[in-house]
């Protein structure tokens, strides 16, 4: 659920980067982070233990007030791809919004991405939450390497359910279609906010 | 795996259990042994288990369904309608029992007049024989499967393939074959560092291959990774490998290179369900990061999405409504990271739902184009491409969607149509409400090419090396217009 602070007169929404390690998470997020303006995006913040670390950052594109009043705020984080790191992903995962799942498309991290996607799906179950009707999108990233697998493969391994989601084939490291995939997963938001919300069209509260 | 004797089998006599059967009027059978598996000791009658891929191939293909199903599934069929003949090892059974074990598989009951006695091999491809006559793993397509580990019994479902690969099949085609051929090198270049082997590995010829049970793998794939049991890879390796391999834990898992089976495995071993949803909607709308995916496309060359290709009819999340918190949220979107860079490279259009009927009724249309023709859009844009200075042109909806038309030059279409309706737009919104902006000319070295843009539509025309020549410009903002006119009439309709 995204978070609506009537005091601030925010609305925030809390994506966070899903996958095996290695895959491209944080990638993902500099990437992000260095295309977006200052003014328009905080610090990114590494919050680093001996043990593990996690990225996060907000991302505030506009600063026009919407929505009677409202702005709208981005939070972006990834988390520890490392398998023993699992309390803090469910750490993470609290409150989450959406999910973008970032596979490596290399042949040897086929199993890793298969355990990752499940954890993520035994992760939001633990929280009530069912992947089916959760929004997601999958990035299949690293397609510039040579050792990757076909796409259909990923698709099969990670997309092969009753509820077929978008896939992006991405290079996180240049940016090919990382702003898309996170634009993918913005707009199921975004409709997903706008049928859950209709008190705050402008329609019913006479704006 | 061990034996089980059809004639002692749940202390019934064979032959008394063929004879109850005369309805089929197959010969009488000789006594013989059948596997263990094939045996289900229930309460009741005892039942003949066999897998479909072990018969799935013998049947008439007119009476089955297009859908292949799976060969690995068993079906049970009572003892007494199956006739075994221990001479040839194979067994009868009337295709119209068959049809009644597994009649998902038939497009149609299988009549009287169609029932035809269907004999099949119960060891066809088995590779050692057993200890006890026809004891032996069945090995027809799709037997039934463990997924990794193998049970011992496998391990003779495993072939030593002592090929080289230019005598082995490009690809596998499961349809003739149940196994799959991979080299071995580079299974042995990933062996895990517990496996001890007596002796410095060195393979004879780099391009052996072993054949693998194609269901052992298949069952694994949709685990990322596929695995067999170090005694499986030993049973199949060539003689003169096997005794470096005389320490191994039989147990100890051997991984398979995906890469490897990839080479041989036919398209149809990943196949995706069909009975899926959408779980995104067609319909596109603008985000605050839609303008940064738009020009990552552009600037990178990609097609942002590359997402499925949407089937028809499938469900559709709903669309936002006019006015929603998306759409307002959209609005600003613009403004999220300062003004963007020009594009020259393809890019992806959202779906438009501007619409033309069939066949305009237009008697201003025709008058403009001095034509007595039954104009429809296409013949349209073309007549508009044939107007005195014009060289070809293009319509396009305001966001770039290609409608009619066709460019002078078809290799740059796809970049000139998504990219000037974008440009004008900005520039159009640049100049806001100061000045009303109805169309531009660009000068690409010598060519000049101009936009119109009324309401949601777009034209773009190449012309003839020089401006426009007098009075086409107004009659194509009188095209333009009556074209919009003749959109919304059909919307409305």
């Amino acid at each position: 659920m995204p978070l609506i602070n009537y005091a601030s007169r925010e609305i925030q929404f809390k994506i966070v980067y899903y996958g095996p390690a290695l895959a491209g998470k944080t990638a993902n997020l500099i990437y992000i982070h260095s295309r977006i303006g200052p003014a328009y995006r905080g610090d990114l913040v590494s919050l680093a233990t001996s043990a593990d670390r996690t990225l996060f950052f907000d991302l505030l594109p506009l600063h026009a007030e919407i929505l009677q009043g409202f702005r709208t705020k981005f939070q972006l984080f990834t988390v520890p791809g490392q398998v023993i790191y699992n309390s803090t992903r469910q750490l993470v995962l609290r409150n989450v919004d959406g999910v973008v799942f970032v596979a490596d498309s290399l042949w040897d991290k086929m199993e890793e991405n298969v355990l990752s996607f499940r954890n993520l799906e035994d992760n939001l179950r633990t929280q009530g939450i069912s992947l089916d009707e959760f929004p997601y999108v999958l990035e299949f990233n690293k397609r510039d390497l040579q050792d990757i697998a076909p796409t259909n493969y990923l698709e099969y391994l990670l997309n092969d359910r009753k509820r077929r989601v978008r896939r992006f084939e991405s290079v996180a490291k240049t940016g090919v279609n990382v702003f898309a995939a996170l634009d993918a997963v913005t707009q199921i938001l975004l409709r997903k906010f706008d049928t859950e919300h209709r008190e705050l069209r402008p329609s019913s509260t006479g704006r | 795996m061990g034996s089980s004797d059809f004639s002692k089998s749940n202390g019934e006599d064979a032959t008394e259990a063929v004879q109850r059967s005369g309805s089929t009027g197959l010969a009488m059978p000789a006594v013989a042994s059948f596997p263990d598996w094939a045996v289900e000791k229930s309460p009741g009658a005892p039942l003949f288990s066999i897998p479909i891929g072990a018969f799935y191939n013998k049947l008439p293909e007119e009476l089955l369904t297009l859908k292949k199903p799976d060969l690995s599934h068993l079906i049970h069929i009572a003892w007494e309608d199956v006739v075994p003949d221990a001479d040839t090892k194979e067994v009868t059974i009337l295709l119209s029992i068959l049809s009644l074990s597994c009649p998902e598989i038939f497009a149609r009951p299988v009549e009287s007049a169609d029932d035809v006695t269907i004999t099949f091999p119960l060891d066809q491809l088995k590779t050692e024989p057993g200890q006890d006559g026809l004891h032996t793993e069945i090995t027809a397509e799709g037997s039934a499967q463990p997924a990794a580990g193998a049970s011992p019994t496998q391990e003779s479902r495993i072939k030593q393939a002592a090929t080289t690969a230019e005598d082995s099949p490009k690809k596998d085609t499961s349809a003739a074959s149940d196994e799959i051929k991979v080299k071995l090198a580079p299974i042995l270049a990933d062996l895990p560092p517990e496996i001890e082997l007596l002796s410095p590995l060195t393979l004879p010829d780099p391009e052996i291959e072993i054949a693998l049970p194609i269901d052992l793998v298949r069952s694994q794939l949709k685990d990322g990774r596929v695995a067999i049991e170090a005694s499986l890879l030993c049973a199949a390796l060539p003689e003169v490998l096997k005794p470096i391999f005389g320490k191994i834990e039989p147990t100890a898992a051997i991984s398979i290179p995906l890469r490897e089976i990839f080479r041989k495995l036919s398209s149809d071993a990943i196949e995706l369900r069909e009975d899926y949803t959408l779980g995104y909607s067609l319909e596109t709308i603008r985000t605050p990061f839609t303008i940064q995916a738009e020009e990552d496309a552009l600037r990178l060359a990609t097609v942002p999405g590359c997402s499925t290709s949407p089937p028809g009819g499938s469900e559709r999340e709903s669309a936002p409504e006019t006015g929603g918190v998306a759409a307002q949220i959209a609005q600003i979107a613009p403004e999220a990271n300062g003004p963007m860079a020009a594009a020259a490279k393809p890019v992806p259009l959202p779906v438009t739902d501007i619409e033309f009927p069939a066949i305009f009724d237009s008697h201003v249309l025709q008058a403009l184009l001095m034509t007595e023709e039954i104009l429809d859009l296409p013949k349209t844009i073309l007549k508009v491409s044939e107007l005195p200075g014009l060289r070809s042109c293009l319509l396009t909806t305001a966001q770039g969607t290609k409608l009619a038309g066709k460019w002078v030059e078809p290799t740059k279409e796809t970049a000139i149509s998504p990219a000037l309706p974008r440009m004008f737009q900005q520039l159009k919104s640049a100049l806001g409400e100061a000045r009303s902006l109805e169309g531009m000319t660009l000068y690409f070295d010598q060519d000049p090419l101009s936009i119109i843009q009324v309401n949601e539509l777009c034209l773009i025309v190449a012309h003839d090396n020089r401006p426009f020549r007098p009075g086409v410009r107004e009659k194509l903002f009188s095209v333009m217009q009556e074209l919009d006119e003749i959109s919304h009439a059909k919307k409305r309709s």
